[in-house]
């Protein structure tokens, strides 16, 4: 039981591309899409893998799900080789791509799930029970028998989540699981990402909504331009950055003494609302902050410091970048 | 070893369901087979309309019978391959290549699995369509011959599901679902459904030789309207022979497109 439940270990692929220069010409370009990721995550918990667009998440998990061979490298889930031993890695393995994709549209999402079960070697009636306890599990239980082309957007990443423990894998690999759903929709798989978590299993989860991430990993690797750039639980990774802390103050006062650390957001009845960044390298402390207003005069009303979030942290280790 | 088939009988279950609720598609298809062979009949007739220089050129005095054989096997072959790459097709873009590739279950297996409800529709248009041809044998020639042009078509399938098996990878791996059309058009020309091939130039007639489908029609219409039982064996086992090579090929190049697929990624 010592093995990671998920391991990548000097993942690199690459792809060519042509870019079209006019009609007929067209020069071809090779792509570095992952760029010797390594990364592991251990049994029982969630973990996160953050990236803007084109970062190489997705490559990432078709790597890990058996479906796409690394040029170098190799991925291990519970220990199996997903180069050498695919066919043992599907076994302990669930997998969710595209959560409104995957399944017939003229089948019930009951049917669908059987149908799943019974590829995966599951008897008809194995498969049948299966199926109603994960529509139970994911609260589709009501609709198990409507047609899948009228489910909601919300319903089908539900049932995606269903269709992936099916065979009752170990390790589960969910790529933006909420990716367009509704509030209200997104809420409902989160939960369902936690319940699976405390029914002891592993969870790994692709995504670029960073408090989605916060609220649910255990661990996250932030992946850029195809290489993982930091990695941690969410505290380790904001001690990792240079993100800062905002100082939030309401100041009464003479405008043209605000000291120049403060930016002045605006003035509401003669009330100044003043916001200052702390980085761990400024030579200023929220102590010094405070003195600097009192000391020119101005009366502070409020102030709260808020802690940097993990979007700061990973818009201060991404940047700017996004490839879409 | 029949827990190993539950994948494949899902397969087949989940398409016959999914055929069943698509009535109106099944008929169109029902429909247009017949339209097929209708029209195809008809230029036929147009064609062949003296009966002595139709006899003369193919050997067979019945113009009918002879394009109605020839034209209901090209039609389940056809069938065949189009449903086998639109399978693959579809399953493509709905994202269950991805989903089926996830499971223990053989991709190519699954492909061909997928089209024996759409093969066993056919097969009842098929039986429909080449009766009278049928009944015109049992009375004139036996059970043997009747017998003997089923297996034929039975062992010229296994070739067609190879094709169709390659043209879904080509499918799957270049994103190029027209390439059955393409295949279908060389089918059609190259098999000799509406004319002898001999009327081909002889590079055609070259490649007719090597195509399974063409031996098809060759040994069905021996057996079925000449009742030639010798001339049925020799073909038949040529064909036996041809649709071997067939195999052999086909495994080899199913794993060179399944080594690329994973490779590449759909």
């Amino acid at each position: 039981m010592g093995r990671k439940a998920i391991e990548a270990v000097d993942l690199v692929k690459r792809y060519s591309t042509y870019i079209r220069l006019g009609l007929f010409r067209k020069v071809r370009r090779d792509v570095t899409a992952l760029d010797r990721v390594s990364f592991s995550v251990d049994r029982g918990s969630v973990f996160g893998l953050l990236g803007p667009n084109g970062a190489g998440k997705t490559t990432t998990v078709r790597i890990l799900s058996t479906l796409l061979l690394p040029d170098s490298g190799d991925g291990y889930i519970d220990g199996f080789s997903v180069t050498r031993e695919p066919d043992r890695v599907k076994r302990v393995l669930g997998v969710v791509l595209s959560v409104d994709k995957g399944f017939y549209g003229k089948l019930t999402g009951r049917e669908n799930l059987v149908y799943y079960g019974m590829l995966y070697g599951l008897s008809r009636s194995d498969s049948v029970r299966v199926a109603n306890d994960l529509l139970d599990l994911v609260g589709l239980s009501e609709s198990r028998d409507r047609l899948y082309e009228e489910y909601s957007l919300g319903m089908k990443a539900r049932l995606s989540i269903a269709k992936a423990l099916i065979h009752d894998p170990d390790v589960v690999i969910l790529d933006e699981p909420t990716l367009g759903l509704d509030p209200v929709s997104a809420r409902k798989i989160r939960s369902v990402i936690r319940d699976l978590s405390s029914r002891g299993k592993t969870v790994m989860v692709t995504t670029h909504n960073m408090w989605e991430a916060e609220v649910l990993c255990d661990r996250i690797a932030i992946i850029s331009s195809g290489r993982i750039i930091a990695q941690g639980s969410v505290d380790e990774l904001k001690r990792m950055s240079n993100a800062a802390r905002v100082v939030e103050a309401r100041v009464y006062g003479d405008p043209s003494r605000v000291p120049p650390q403060f930016v002045v957001e605006r003035v509401v009845d003669g009330i100044m609302y003043l916001k200052a960044s702390l980085t761990d390298s400024s030579d200023v402390s929220v102590d010094k902050l405070v003195s600097m207003l009192r000391d020119r005069g101005l009366k502070v009303l409020a102030l709260s410091v808020r802690e940097p979030s993990l979007e700061d942290v990973f818009i201060d280790l991404v940047g700017g970048e996004s490839v879409v | 070893m029949f827990r190993g088939l539950r994948p494949y009988l899902a397969i087949v279950e989940s398409q016959f369901r999914v055929i069943a609720r698509e009535v109106p598609e099944l008929i169109s298809i029902v429909l247009i087979v017949y339209m097929f062979i209708g029209v195809l009949y008809l230029g036929g007739r147009l064609i062949g309309s003296g009966n002595e220089l139709f006899s003369a050129a193919t050997g067979y005095d019945d113009p009918f019978r002879y394009q109605l054989v020839g034209v209901s096997i090209i039609a389940v072959s056809m069938v065949v391959l189009s449903s086998m790459s639109q399978f693959a097709n579809t399953e493509m873009l709905s994202g269950r290549i991805d989903s089926l590739s996830l499971t223990p279950v053989s991709v190519n297996i699954a492909i061909a699995v997928s089209s024996i409800p759409f093969l066993l529709a056919m097969l009842l248009v098929f039986g429909l369509s080449i009766s009278p041809v049928i009944a015109y044998a049992l009375s004139s020639y036996g059970f043997v011959s009747v017998v003997l042009s089923i297996a034929a078509l039975v062992v010229g399938m296994v070739p067609v599901f190879i094709f169709g098996v390659l043209i879904s990878m080509v499918v799957l791996v270049y994103k190029a679902p027209q390439i059955v059309n393409l295949v279908q058009a060389l089918f059609f020309i190259l098999s000799g459904a509406l004319y002898p091939i001999y009327v081909l130039p002889h590079i055609l007639r070259l490649a007719a030789g090597g195509l399974p489908i063409t031996h098809v029609i060759e040994v069905s219409r021996s057996l079925l309207l000449a009742g030639a039982l010798e001339d049925g064996f020799r073909g038949f086992y040529t064909l036996a022979t041809l649709s071997l090579v067939y195999v052999a090929l086909g495994y080899i190049l199913v794993r060179r497109f399944g080594s690329l697929l994973r490779y590449r990624g759909v």
